[in-house]
């Protein structure tokens, strides 16, 4: 019994040993896939869509959903977080766990955003915000930590703000600003959509001040900036679009406009009293990752 | 008996020479009839001009799909790659229900393209894209290679001749030329090209698109104003959570004439679109109300509110700090089995050398 036990005890690590590496390989192996984050969190406890903007959200993320689903390539795991479920935890979580488990994590996320800090510091609003608390999905506090291994090479935050504070730096609160929080790249082009000699492997699109709503018209026939979106996904991911050639070929389809570069939405329109843009960093000849 | 053989055999042999041809003027009708593939070589060569000696022309891909937001119609992209030398162009051409509406040029170097008409004037060069494209689509596009022709392509240019509305709009990036049919002060459909650094980039031709169903205009914009301003003092949205929202002061007004399908259909009629700006922040985020009225009948069809997604300038000053989260992730538990299962196997390796 003793000398069985001690030839079995040996082989019993030696397996263990065998089953880790295998573990850890495999772990290797699922990273070179990609995961696909879509969040729709809907918060409306203080009125901050105008009516039917959240049901029109939630269908526009469930059209990206769609064109992941049955067109990305090597997309092992895709979350189509909307309403209750898109709270500050469930970002961070998610944010997380792709990272630790996927080589490229690709953020869509949809609804408002405010500043915190000194002012120069983002949150995204989660669906569970409470103003009391302040407690928004912050850049430095709440993405930082969960995005540092710099998997997240394409991101789209369609919030306000959100491509404000870059490059970014530190003061008492930490890294300012989404496009550094979410990528950990502080040298993404700062043009990605229009600059020349485009590198890198990082996409970023935001928005300068005020976001449009969806619902919202882009003054072609009856397309809106919804189906704007929607066009974007379709030709990334069902027609293999670069970035850049996705956002000409969704701007062409919803607008009166030959390319992206000649749209207000880009080049700059007031929205509340305010000169708002849709702008990129990184480089936007890059397509979705795959 | 022998006659009808002789029948059958004839009647027969009729049958299938008549099958036989109708095969053949099949086969005959399918290969004259272009696909979208020779579409795209055919507008590269006439509109885009390269220099065809020069490059090695390969497909990348052709797509055909139906887009889940316009599930009826066919949109079908075709990328040819035009390789010289390691300097290429990626060309993608659009077509919906196999007419083109689309094209791009991208480039993978700085270097331009070898064209067969190498001219660097830019006046030049959109008149010959558009005499291009005339080429390619065969119809008689004299009109407004006409009002094309008289104009300066290097200067921002608004101008009318006809039907045809001339609009160049330089902006950092890119010239932007359209030439739309325009009636009573309402633009319809037309082609736009753009180019870059001098060079063509990109298309659109939505003329196959939509159906212009009238172009009356039987209101004007003083009128249409005050049906906007008088529609927006009983107008009220309510929100999803239930607050409903009325009483609107209008600070200022915008007004144009534009185009909207009627009843989900891809006929066009013109509309006055009413822009009222509103004296601040309205419950969900509505800094704005949107207002159509159909030109023809001055009917009221569409009233939005809109709003916008944020309010970054203001600062919320910061009353709590929650503190980095830090979370577990299954490929850092299974680096700690690994790791103890290592350090325990070559523990029981040297226990076991060190009892022998």
């Amino acid at each position: 019994m003793t000398k069985a036990f001690k030839k079995i005890v040996p082989l019993l690590f030696i397996s263990l040993l065998i089953v880790s590496v295998a573990a850890i390989t495999s772990v290797k192996l699922v990273s070179a896939s990609n995961s696909a984050l879509i969040f729709t969190p809907n918060y409306h406890v203080d009125g901050t869509d105008p009516p039917g903007e959240e049901s029109y959200s939630n269908s526009v993320a469930n059209m990206i959903m769609y064109y992941f689903s049955n067109y990305g390539t090597n997309y092992y795991y895709l979350y189509n977080c909307q309403g209750s479920s898109a709270t500050r935890a469930q970002y961070m979580s998610s944010l997380s766990y792709c990272q630790s488990n996927y080589y490229n994590t690709v953020v869509y996320s949809k609804g408002h955003e405010w500043t915190w800090g000194n002012s120069n510091h983002y949150q995204l609003i989660p669906n569970d915000y409470n103003s009391g608390q302040n407690n928004g999905v912050k850049d430095s506090y709440d993405i930082y930590p969960n995005t540092n291994l710099g998997t997240d090479r394409f991101v789209v935050l369609w919030h306000c703000g959100t491509a404000m504070a870059y490059p970014s730096s530190q003061d008492s609160y930490g890294w300012y600003g989404m496009p550094y929080d979410f990528t950990h790249n502080n040298g993404m082009n700062l043009d990605g959509y229009g600059g020349s000699n485009l590198s890198g492997w990082y996409v970023f699109l935001g928005f300068i001040n005020y976001s449009p709503e969806y619902l919202t018209g882009t003054g072609y026939q009856s397309y809106n900036y919804g189906n704007f979106v929607t066009y974007f996904y379709m030709y990334l991911l069902q027609y293999h679009y670069s970035v850049n050639g996705a956002l000409d070929a969704a701007t062409r389809a919803t607008t009166q406009y030959g390319s992206f570069g000649a749209w207000p939405f880009h080049t700059g329109m007031y929205v509340n009293g305010l000169w708002s843009k849709c702008w990129v960093y990184g480089n936007g000849n890059l397509g979705i990752p795959s | 008996m022998k006659l009808s053989i002789k029948k059958a055999l004839t009647l027969l042999s009729i049958f299938a020479i008549i099958i036989v041809l109708l095969v053949q003027m099949s086969s005959v009708n399918a290969a004259t009839v272009p696909t979208a593939k020779d579409k795209a070589l055919a507008f590269i060569q006439d509109v885009i001009q390269p220099d065809m000696s020069k490059y090695n022309v390969t497909l990348v891909r052709d797509i055909v799909g139906q887009p889940l937001i316009q599930p009826s119609a066919t949109l079908e992209s075709v990328d040819y790659h035009l390789d010289a030398n390691g300097s290429g162009l990626d060309i993608i051409c659009e077509f919906q229900n196999n007419v083109l509406t689309g094209a791009e040029v991208s480039t993978n170097t700085s270097s331009m393209i070898l064209s067969n008409y190498p001219s660097t004037n830019l006046n030049d060069k959109v008149l010959s894209v558009l005499e291009g494209y005339q080429t390619y689509t065969g119809e008689n596009l004299k009109d407004m290679i006409s009002v094309l022709a008289n104009v300066d392509a290097t200067q921002n240019v608004t101008k009318i001749s006809g039907d045809i509305k001339l609009t160049i709009q330089h902006v950092p990036l890119e010239t932007d030329i359209s030439l739309r049919y325009s009636f009573n002060d309402t633009d319809y459909t037309g082609v736009t090209f753009v180019f870059r650094n001098g060079q063509f980039y990109a298309f659109k031709d939505d003329r196959s698109l939509w159906v212009i169903g009238n172009t009356d205009v039987n209101i004007n914009m003083p009128q249409a104003i005050d049906i906007a301003k008088q529609y927006v003092q009983n107008y009220s949205y309510t929100l999803d959570n239930g607050l409903t929202v009325k009483g609107f002061n209008v600070t200022s007004i915008q007004a144009g004439l534009n185009t909207y399908p009627r009843e989900n259909s891809t006929t066009i009629y013109p509309y006055w679109s009413v822009q009222l700006n509103l004296d601040k922040v309205y419950p969900g985020n509505v800094w704005q109300l949107s207002v159509g009225i159909w030109a023809d009948s001055g009917t009221v069809f569409l009233c939005q509110p809109i709003g916008f997604g944020g309010s970054p300038p203001a600062a919320t000053p910061e009353q709590t700090q929650s503190q980095p989260q830090s979370l577990i992730s299954p490929i850092d538990l299974s680096i700690v089995a690994g790791t103890i299962a290592t350090i325990v196997a070559i523990a029981v390796i040297i226990v076991k050398k060190r009892s022998k």
